[in-house]
């Protein structure tokens, strides 16, 4: 059951994506940006997680996850250490996409030659 | 004038397509739906029909009574969103690991919090940890069968208990 | 002649209809089956962390992006995501491997440039204001959520 609810969520989410490219003639950039912030917005008022535990990984593979967890981590900090943790806390969640990019990369240009 | 009518053709192949792919859509979430329902009823000991199949009938053998843990099995597949759970005690611990329905897996951190205080108030003299989390499912099943089928020491269910409790910790 | 000149003001009028409507449920078809999929391998990958390793509901998120990008990674490699996302659009942009993608293909398209200067400088280039407005939009919301907690309101 998970695993249909993980197409249909992570579907939508990019369905949505879709529409903004085509209807509203958006480029990549700004709307995976607007995607991110739709994400962090949705945490602030706890309607990601909820999100989470329904579609599993259709939730947490879209980008929108990336601007729940920025949030979830920043919040989870400000609980034990108050307003500084906003700032010191925001990638301990997160760490993995950005790293994993970053390291992939590197490896990635060593492996690979350019096309064209 | 053949333009047009080239045109008409065409697009009445591109909708035939288009026809082709709508049914092909509701094709496909069918035979996903339908394979995830059989890979639902596998786990035939979490059927909410029939609440008594999921209990462990603990034998002899363990030197802790599980009678408190099969308690509180009872007491959760009562409620209509549990579909299945798992439980195990020692002496001042009670551990339960449940098991949503789908639609109701919106209200899960509730439903957790939910059942935590009415397991608490119902046995007052242990500590009661309850997990919606599919891990601690897999966990307790096994410690589960394994109190069914061996002895297993007091120290070494502690040990157990104690493991599971960490990764229910580790997730906050 | 006239009726010629209708029908053909007709046509272009029809193609003008069908041209602005078609693509964008195709389109979104698109998007769906492969966004969906990619999600259901993640769903996948994640089934298997929790089965195998020691890994909670909570904590499989981490292990499960970082395999999906190393996939990414490879598909990036050898030229196929590209066509994955001439075919897919959003569908392969808006899950994180499209993220990954875009710091990989980055990295690897600059390389020719060295690798302080050509990857180290290209390779946030597209990926950069995700992580810009990610991160900005996230330390507004945190700290708005908590300034309201500490005075009480929520």
């Amino acid at each position: 059951m998970m695993f249909f609810w993980a197409f249909v969520v992570g579907g939508l989410i990019c369905v949505i994506g879709q529409l903004m490219f085509d209807i509203l003639k958006l480029t990549p950039g700004h709307t995976l940006s607007i995607l991110v912030v739709i994400g962090a917005l949705l945490d602030g008022f706890g309607l990601y997680e909820p999100l989470i535990d329904f579609a599993g990984a259709g939730a947490t593979v879209p980008i929108t996850s990336f601007g729940n967890s920025l949030v979830h981590g920043a919040m989870q900090e400000a609980d034990q250490h108050g307003l500084i943790g906003v700032v010191t806390g925001m990638f301990e969640m997160t760490s993995s996409g950005i790293t994993s990019a970053i390291i992939f990369g590197m490896i990635g240009a060593i492996l690979f030659k350019p096309k064209g | 004038m053949p333009a047009f009518a080239f045109h008409t053709y065409k697009s009445q192949v591109m909708h035939m397509k288009q026809i082709r792919k709508k049914a092909f859509l509701p094709a496909l979430l069918l035979i996903s739906l339908s394979v995830t329902g059989c890979a639902n009823n596998e786990d035939g000991r979490s059927a909410s029909d029939n609440p008594d199949y999921d209990l462990t009938q603990v034998s002899n053998k363990s030197e802790i009574s599980q009678e408190i843990a099969n308690q509180a099995k009872r007491t959760i597949l009562k409620k209509q969103e549990v579909i299945g759970a798992r439980a195990v005690n020692t002496s001042d611990q009670l551990l339960v690991a449940i098991e949503i329905r789908q639609m109701d897996r919106f209200r899960l951190k509730k439903l957790e919090k939910n059942i935590t205080s009415d397991l608490e108030k119902k046995f007052k003299d242990k500590k009661v940890t309850v997990s919606t989390d599919k891990k601690i499912y897999l966990e307790l099943d096994e410690l589960e069968s394994r109190l069914q089928t061996k002895d297993v020491s007091e120290q070494k269910l502690d040990k157990e208990t104690n493991r599971i409790k960490k990764l229910i910790s580790d997730e906050a | 002649m006239t009726s010629n000149k209708q029908t053909n003001q007709e046509y272009k009028q029809f193609a003008k209809q069908r041209e602005t409507k078609r693509p964008i449920l195709k389109n979104c078809i698109r998007a769906f089956l492969v966004g969906g999929l990619i999600c259901t391998f993640g769903q996948l990958i994640s089934t298997f962390y929790i089965h195998f390793f020691h890994f909670t509901e909570q904590n499989v998120g981490n292990p499960t992006v970082a395999t999906l990008i190393f996939f990414t990674m490879l598909l990036t490699g050898f030229g196929l995501y590209d066509k994955l996302a001439q075919f897919a659009g959003a569908g392969s942009a808006v899950p994180v491997t499209g993220f990954g993608n875009a710091v990989i293909s980055a990295a690897i398209e600059h390389r020719a440039e060295g690798f302080v200067l050509g990857v180290g400088g290209n390779m946030f280039k597209l990926a950069g204001s995700v992580i810009l407005f990610g991160v900005f939009s996230a330390f507004v919301i945190a700290l708005i959520k908590t300034l309201l907690i500490q005075w009480g309101v929520l």
